[in-house]
């Protein structure tokens, strides 16, 4: 979480230094750590299920980010996908559906064994 | 906004609306007796009625009103705002969910700043806490309170200071009456109303421009940008968008002082599954309607709008039947009212329960709950007068009181609850970093003293630097703490 916090950090100086291709970078990987920490605290350390669903999702969501930083920009005629351009919908799979469908289904499975409630 | 509106429809489904709502809040008053039932709802909610409540409580009218608005002006860059839900819906149960209902209830917990006193043993932590609240709930709330009136305007066709006091006392008479109790009641009412509105304009919002990739080809022809991954304004602003509100909702006050209400801590195992659903539902319309909206405007068949605002009713009233639209606006009505009385609530029992506790003193429980009815009613008049007399202020206190919350209860709450080597050094320092850098870097943004380059936020260089900030101050600190031990 900490490193994740630096990434962040160093995302928004090189921003005030006058912006570089790195700092999305940076911001998206250190805003996906940070969150992969908060989320692995969240589950406990006796929660391997869930810190492991923690991890598959917040792995996910910087893929997402990856693709669209990664693939072309779109264009006036770029292909579609689900009535989307093209890196959009690879960005919204990775980020939206994958956590969506992902952590709701870890977390009511792994409830009763790693959730403490008393 | 000044928009023409079916009034036969809106009146009567405006009039029902609010029959309802005073109705709930009659019911909900008469079983308000303790002020563990005014404040958490004698702990008494269901799994249901939470999770609609939590979703309800977490949307504002900016889903309806401010968030379309938004994605018609700078395209998918706005979907990052509410993107990050799909990993913060269970986060709050994961991080902040099992822990807050298991605490309440030992320690009979009623406040959010409660639970940061107790974890550091600290009450300079809890008063601090309860400040952050306050000087944030006066931002929302005139916030709130000024979108109610436009509203109740549009509802009723009355003037604005009129309907601002209008849609006031409604909200104050549930809240005053029932407090908490009568909020989560309301809100379930309310929040089934918002999820329905919302899936019902959708749908409409796709016919209207033939399907999504119709309306993505006619908007991709003179901006591939707009449906682009990052939006008109770039990865910077999408990611920082993310980063704030990923990380920043795990420390909204009036959504985690809801964990103490729940009855049965065994029923959180279905709570993300259920807050997902309705939360995906309650916000197609804030998509749907901005990029249907677009379209029509790039194909000609919808004037140009005056201001980003405009999108969700002009869309309503040109493409929807006038009872559906009737249903939308005491929707957004009912999405501000859910948010308001949750800051009404939260603002009384800081005031009534958490600073005299920082101060040492105790009040007992009939005073208190007397006290919380009193401080509802001068916070919703304050709120009130905010929104009448601020003008063009008041945008900037809603968005000051998010960024508050986020950085001054995020780490202290939602880190230090689960983080082992977390201080009340570190958390005295976040807050106080928290509150001191908000009000400052805000105050001076707000007056043109310096302007941050695109990408960079005041929130979200604020937050991580209060999360540094108690990282590196607990780390400092944590050995005197150990030998302590």
């Amino acid at each position: 979480m900490f490193i994740g916090a630096l990434g962040v950090l160093g995302a928004y100086v090189l921003t005030f230094l006058g912006g570089s291709v790195a700092a999305p970078w940076l911001l998206a990987a250190g805003a996906t750590l940070m969150l992969t920490g908060v989320g692995l605290l969240g589950a406990g350390a006796k929660a391997p299920r869930l810190s492991a669903a923690v991890i598959i999702a917040c792995l996910s969501t910087f893929i997402g980010f990856a693709c669209a930083l990664w693939l072309t920009p779109p264009t006036t005629d770029g292909p579609l996908l689900f009535g989307l351009p093209l890196a959009t919908a690879v960005m919204l799979l990775y980020v939206g559906a994958v956590p969506l469908i992902l952590l709701p289904i870890a977390y009511a499975w792994a409830f009763p064994r790693e959730v403490g409630t008393e | 906004m000044n928009v023409p509106v079916p009034s036969a429809s809106l009146f009567v489904i405006g009039a029902a609306y609010f029959l309802a709502c005073a109705v709930i809040g009659v019911w909900a008053a008469k079983r308000t007796r303790t002020v563990e039932d005014f404040y958490v709802a004698g702990r008494s909610v269901g799994l249901l009625p939470f999770a609609i409540a939590a979703m309800a409580s977490t949307l504002s009218g900016f889903a309806f009103i401010g968030g379309p608005g938004l994605v018609y002006s700078i395209g998918l860059t706005a979907l990052f705002i509410i993107l990050p839900a799909a990993l913060t819906n269970t986060y709050g149960a994961l991080v902040l969910g099992a822990r807050m209902r298991a605490l309440g209830e030992r320690h009979r917990l009623v406040t959010v700043p409660d639970a940061i006193g107790l974890r550091y043993d600290s009450r300079l932590a809890q008063g601090l806490a309860a400040v952050a609240i306050l000087v944030g709930i006066v931002g929302y709330l005139g916030t709130n309170v000024l979108a109610l009136g436009l509203i109740v305007r549009a509802l009723f066709g009355v003037s604005l200071p009129m309907a601002i006091w209008l849609g006031a006392a409604v909200t104050l008479a549930y809240s005053a009456g029932g407090g908490i109790l009568a909020g989560i009641w309301v809100d379930v009412f309310q929040g089934a109303l918002m999820a329905v509105a919302s899936t019902m304009v959708f749908v409409f919002a796709l016919e209207s421009g033939n399907g999504l990739a119709a309306i993505t080809q006619v908007i991709q022809a003179v901006d591939p940008t707009f449906l682009g991954p990052w939006g008109t304004r770039g990865a910077m602003v999408a990611l920082s968008f993310f980063f704030v509100f990923a990380v920043g909702s795990l420390g909204q006050p009036h959504i985690a002082h809801k964990y103490y209400m729940l009855r049965d801590a065994k029923r959180l195992r279905w709570y993300p599954m259920l807050v997902t659903i309705a939360m995906l539902l309650a916000q197609l319309l804030f998509v749907g309607v901005g990029v249907a909206v677009k379209a029509l405007v790039v194909r000609g068949e919808m004037p140009a709008l005056g201001t980003p605002d405009e999108a969700t009713p002009a869309f309503l009233l040109a493409y929807v039947p006038s009872a559906v639209a009737a249903l939308v606006f005491a929707g957004v009505a009912a999405a501000i009212m859910s948010t308001v009385n949750s800051f009404l609530n939260i603002g009384a029992a800081a005031i009534t329960h958490d600073l005299p506790k920082a101060f040492g003193r105790t009040v007992d429980a009939a005073r208190q709950l007397t006290r919380g009815r009193g401080w509802t009613i001068v916070l919703s008049v304050a709120g009130a007068l905010v929104a009448q007399l601020s003008g063009t202020l008041v945008a900037f206190l809603g968005i000051f009181g998010y960024g508050l919350f986020a950085c001054t209860l995020v780490p202290a709450l939602a880190i230090g609850l689960t983080w082992d080597g977390a201080t009340k050094q570190g958390a005295i320092a976040s807050i106080s970093t928290g509150l001191v850098l908000t009000l400052g870097l805000e105050s001076a943004a707000f007056l043109k003293f310096f302007a941050l380059p695109t990408g960079v936020t005041v929130t979200g260089l604020t937050l991580v630097t209060t999360i540094l900030v108690f990282i590196v101050v607990s780390a400092l600190t944590n050995g005197e703490r150990q030998r302590k031990v």
